[in-house]
């Protein structure tokens, strides 16, 4: 059966949006832990991995590909999330059955030839809207590039010791308060 | 089971979590799984 390249960049991008949602999830699981019981059990699901295992040459070209101001040597600086897109050969580890715990498998590992980083855009499926906290919810909520997705904008450095920024209209309340409604 | 052509994965991927062998000009790191929706 022969697909259309369509199909192929769609199954990428759906590939993109989930792990964007597995990136976000846990920024917002650090800001408001008991909303998100339920990502936060789905999240715990994802539960395998693949050792990458490159050539440090490779992995500075990697850092410098992504921004040409950072440095190998500082790589602890950053603790986001990234996308990495890794080609190489991949060996399969034997199963390990008795490991259901926390902690993630290494099912492969990988000997990289090519390794790039794309930037991770947090995007949200529509379901988790109504679990979003009041707290986090006025940073920015955007409909997502995507349908079905919508976008928490967390950079904002926004604090909410002034109030919500929706306040009560009174200007016209007095005159409201003459008018009598007949249903 | 090794793979005979090369694939490519796509993961999750934490900077902070490069570990490097400066003896063998290795680093080591793990992708993860994208989530699932």
């Amino acid at each position: 059966m022969i697909k259309d390249i369509s199909y192929f960049t769609n199954l990428i991008r759906r590939r993109l949006n989930e792990s964007c949602l597995w990136d976000k999830l846990i920024q917002i699981e650090s800001i408001n832990s008991s909303c998100f019981q339920e990502a936060h059990k789905r999240f715990l699901y994802s539960n395998y991995s693949v050792k990458v295992i490159a050539n440090v040459n490779l992995v500075q070209e990697m850092i410098c590909g992504y921004d040409s101001e950072w440095d190998i040597s500082r790589t602890s600086e950053r603790k986001d999330p990234l996308i990495l897109f890794a080609t190489g050969v991949m060996k399969q580890q034997p199963t390990v059955r008795a490991f259901l715990g926390r902690v993630v498998e290494e099912k492969f590992h990988m000997q990289a030839l090519a390794l790039t980083i794309i930037p991770g855009i947090s995007l949200v499926p529509e379901r988790l809207k109504d679990l979003v906290h009041p707290q986090v919810a006025p940073l920015q909520l955007n409909e997502g590039v995507k349908e079905g997705y919508f976008y928490v904008n967390l950079s904002m450095n926004q604090e909410f010791s002034n109030g919500p920024e929706f306040y009560e209209n009174t200007t016209n309340r007095e005159e409201l308060g003459k008018i009598k409604f007949i249903y | 089971m090794q793979s005979v052509i090369t694939s490519t994965f796509v993961g999750v991927f934490f900077p902070h979590s490069i570990e490097f062998d400066r003896n063998n000009d290795k680093g080591y790191f793990l992708l993860y799984e994208p989530y699932k929706a």
